[in-house]
């Protein structure tokens, strides 16, 4: 009778020990992923282009994988920042068509967009700066404040026809996303 | 003496492997089934509420990264997924679908297949969406599936699994924001299944 209270009291034990080994993994997963699935991204885009550094990722196919439901309407240049040191600068030539940048943190959230039709001048150029940094600003260009120190930048181009595809290809190969220190 | 330490440590590991897939598997289970009850529900169209927003649990936050990673904001672009057809079953890449609609208060709205994995599907066309300037703006109708339609527009499937659509809607009108539930959105009938 002792042996079987033992081994009964013994598979209780082990068992509240899992659960909440379990419920501790489960907080941390659901805190942890969003952080995760951006490190993984911004990752694989410093393995390719580097921090402060467009890059222009080919028309979307069935070989693309970096990034769940992509467009296959769309161009995507995108730049993988990292504020810590100094801000960075975007420059954009803006299509007559459907076109966008926004700007996500490090945990996913969007804090930033722009558009087409919200731009002058057909060509966008901006600061994009630490929150709370102060910001060498000579030629007193618009200043975007980012939540966190790092995330990603990304520019949406639509194909509106094969026939317009090659020119729009061309005109979104104009961006720059650039470390900014002037003197 | 060793050989209560060796099984101590093997309960121990086996504990902690059980504890990594029940706390792992929950999680998942709990971030998709949030997911859902923060949809709204149009027809077979589901769209997130909370896409491309800020100040959201750690939940919603995990749907996103994992469902909607680099989406805009509701005034931006306008998301609808559908995985099943307009009875409510799921989407079949072996089956034939007849997508009809009308005019969307929309700048530009374009309609995409997806495999069971989210990610494009591999077909010999390589033709992975429809838009309205395939179509028109106003009545239209096209195909989906694995063959092509006699006549029309066809956005192909690779006949494998099951897949989904995905609805964009570029800078939506205000009108179209307030109502998302109740506007009009194309239907999908299934025509033919093996």
């Amino acid at each position: 009778m002792t042996r079987i209270g033992a081994f009964f009291g013994s598979i209780v034990r082990w068992g509240i020990f899992t659960a909440g080994l379990a419920a501790i993994v489960h907080v941390v997963f659901v805190f942890a992923l969003p952080s995760l699935v951006m490190g993984r991204l911004q990752s694989q885009l410093i393995k390719q282009s580097g921090f402060n550094t467009i890059l222009h990722a080919p028309r979307p196919n069935w070989e693309s994988r970096q990034v769940v439901r992509p467009s296959p309407d769309l161009l995507y240049s995108i730049c993988a920042y990292n504020l810590s040191l100094d801000p960075v600068r975007i420059i954009a030539e803006v299509p007559d068509s459907y076109w966008s940048l926004s700007m996500f943190t490090d945990t996913t959230d969007n804090y930033f967009v722009v558009n087409d039709l919200q731009t002058d001048d057909n060509k966008i150029e901006l600061i994009l700066a630490g929150a709370g940094t102060r910001v060498n600003n000579p030629e007193d260009l618009p200043i975007i404040e980012s939540p966190t120190f790092s995330g990603v930048i990304l520019l949406r181009t639509l194909i509106t026809s094969e026939d317009d595809y090659a020119s729009l290809d061309k005109k979104r190969r104009q961006a720059r996303c650039e470390t900014y220190a002037p003197n | 003496m060793a050989g209560g330490m060796t099984g101590f440590i093997g309960r121990f590991i086996a504990c902690c492997i059980a504890a990594l897939v029940i706390g792992i598997g929950s999680a998942l289970w709990a971030i998709d089934r949030g997911e859902e009850s923060r949809s709204i529900k149009n027809g077979p169209w589901r769209t997130n509420l909370e896409v491309g927003t800020s100040d959201l649990d750690a939940y919603s936050k995990s749907a996103i990264a994992l469902h909607a990673l680099l989406a805009l904001n509701r005034t931006e672009a306008i998301y609808y997924v559908a995985e099943t057809d307009n009875d409510g079953a799921k989407l079949n890449a072996a089956c034939q679908y007849r997508i009809s609609g009308s005019h969307m208060d929309t700048r530009w709205w374009t309609i995409t297949a997806y495999g069971s994995d989210h990610f494009l599907m591999k077909t010999d066309q390589e033709r992975y969406s429809v838009s309205m300037l395939d179509v028109g703006d106003d009545e239209f109708t096209f195909a989906v599936g694995l063959n092509p339609p006699d006549k029309g527009a066809w956005l192909p499937t690779n006949g494998k699994d099951n897949f989904s659509l995905f609805l964009r809607l570029y800078s939506p009108s205000e009108e179209f924001l307030e109502a998302s539930d109740t506007v009009v959105l194309p239907s999908i009938v299934r025509e033919e299944c093996p």
